[in-house]
């Protein structure tokens, strides 16, 4: 009787087990922007709102170098796994102003996450450098609008490939990015409903 | 038909529990942020960072201060002031005997806190070599995450992105040696 009982319950623990296996992938998903353990930050659902780039100071270079580098940032990034729409009540906010001598040409920072769900972003271009228009092209200044709307979808750098935005030891791949990319965030976003 | 059903809903529970607990080990509300630069000036070797710096020093941490703020309301971008005393100089000049590393990230609206990823807070009392460049307003700035090194007890250095190529060659180098890298440096440009 008891090992009737034993043989009756040991596929049904062993099929328990195989469930926790799978699940446990799902909460472990492996990636480059870790927000805890190995669990990376993403949004959740993968359709993105979005907001129109916008000046946080008065700024030198035209503003229509920034915008129309956000915009085919936003363009870019659209083809992959994540889908952006224009949102009045967006997750993602785009800026470009003076942010003064502070080493840094664009900034993507999380500034809220909950349970490693991204529930707002921001994207910054800084044109206190970026006004340069003799050091820094449009193909550098959309190197850097691609890499920090990159980020923002829990995407760290590459180093490894140069004909992607997300190399940050060079400017030259503008609005770029490669199958590298979209296959880490097709991994990313994989357990994530549309 | 009824062992499908016993077992279909053993896998279902299986997925439900380990879901349910990742999401009870991660459903705290994070206070802290991190944000990635694309950094104005990347170098290829540690020569190049030598070259590119204002000044390099070794220095101890003593104070973080909240500094300017640009922006508004959430989307605004806070600084912290650091301030560091001077232990040496092994290039550039500064007169003072403590000096002021402006740094990005720091409290923002809603008590949230941002750390750049040039290694987040300094650690306080802790000692550094530092390659910085200058604000031109008195203050400096860290040139990136390649320019900074915690300095142990037992004088080897802790960079902090040791999968960066430059990052790779101070890692772990004990701080003479280190020195040495940048007198060599410096002699060539010389």
């Amino acid at each position: 009787m008891q090992l009737s009982i034993t043989k009756r319950l040991l596929p049904v623990a062993a099929t328990f087990f195989v469930g926790l296996v799978i699940g446990t992938g799902v909460v472990l998903a492996n990636h480059p922007w870790i927000c805890s353990g190995t669990t990376a930050y993403h949004y959740s659902p993968r359709t993105v709102g979005y907001a129109s780039p916008v000046a946080q100071t008065a700024v030198v270079r035209s503003a229509s170098s920034y915008t129309s580098a956000f915009n085919g940032s936003i363009s870019l990034w659209d083809t992959t796994v994540v889908t952006l729409v224009n949102s009045s009540t967006p997750k993602l906010r785009l800026f470009y102003g003076a942010y003064g001598q502070n080493g840094w040409l664009g900034l993507a920072s999380l500034t809220s996450v909950t349970s490693c769900h991204i529930n707002s972003a921001t994207s910054q271009l800084n044109d206190t450098y970026l006004r340069d228009t003799s050091r820094y092209s449009q193909t550098a200044v959309n190197h850097v609008s691609c890499q920090e709307v990159g980020h923002t979808f829990g995407l760290n750098h590459n180093r490894t490939q140069t004909n992607t935005c997300m190399n940050d030891q060079v400017l030259t791949a503008g609005n770029q990015i490669n199958q590298h990319d979209r296959d880490q965030l097709s991994s990313i976003y994989a357990h994530v409903p549309q | 038909m009824k062992r499908i059903v016993i077992m279909s809903t053993s896998l279902a529970m299986g997925v439900m529990v380990a879901l349910a607990a990742g999401h009870f080990l991660t459903a705290k509300p994070q206070l802290t942020h991190t944000m990635q630069a694309q950094w104005k000036d990347v170098y290829r070797t540690p020569g190049g960072l030598v070259a590119g710096a204002d000044l390099i020093v070794i220095a101890d941490h003593i104070s973080a201060e909240p500094g300017r703020v640009v922006g508004e309301g959430e989307d605004a971008v806070p600084f912290t002031n650091n301030t560091f005393a001077v232990e040496s100089i092994l290039k550039g000049v500064h007169e003072d005997v403590t000096l002021v590393l402006e740094q990005t990230g720091g409290i923002a609206a809603r008590g949230r806190v941002f750390n750049i990823n040039d290694g987040g807070p300094y650690e306080p009392g802790g000692r550094y070599l530092l390659f910085l460049k200058s604000t031109g307003e008195g203050s400096y700035y860290l040139i990136s995450h390649q320019a900074r090194y915690r300095i142990d007890e037992g004088d080897v250095l802790e960079g902090v992105d040791p999968t960066d190529r430059v990052v790779a060659q101070l890692h772990r180098r004990t701080l003479d040696s280190s020195r040495d890298v940048v007198q060599k440096r410096l002699k060539l440009i010389e």
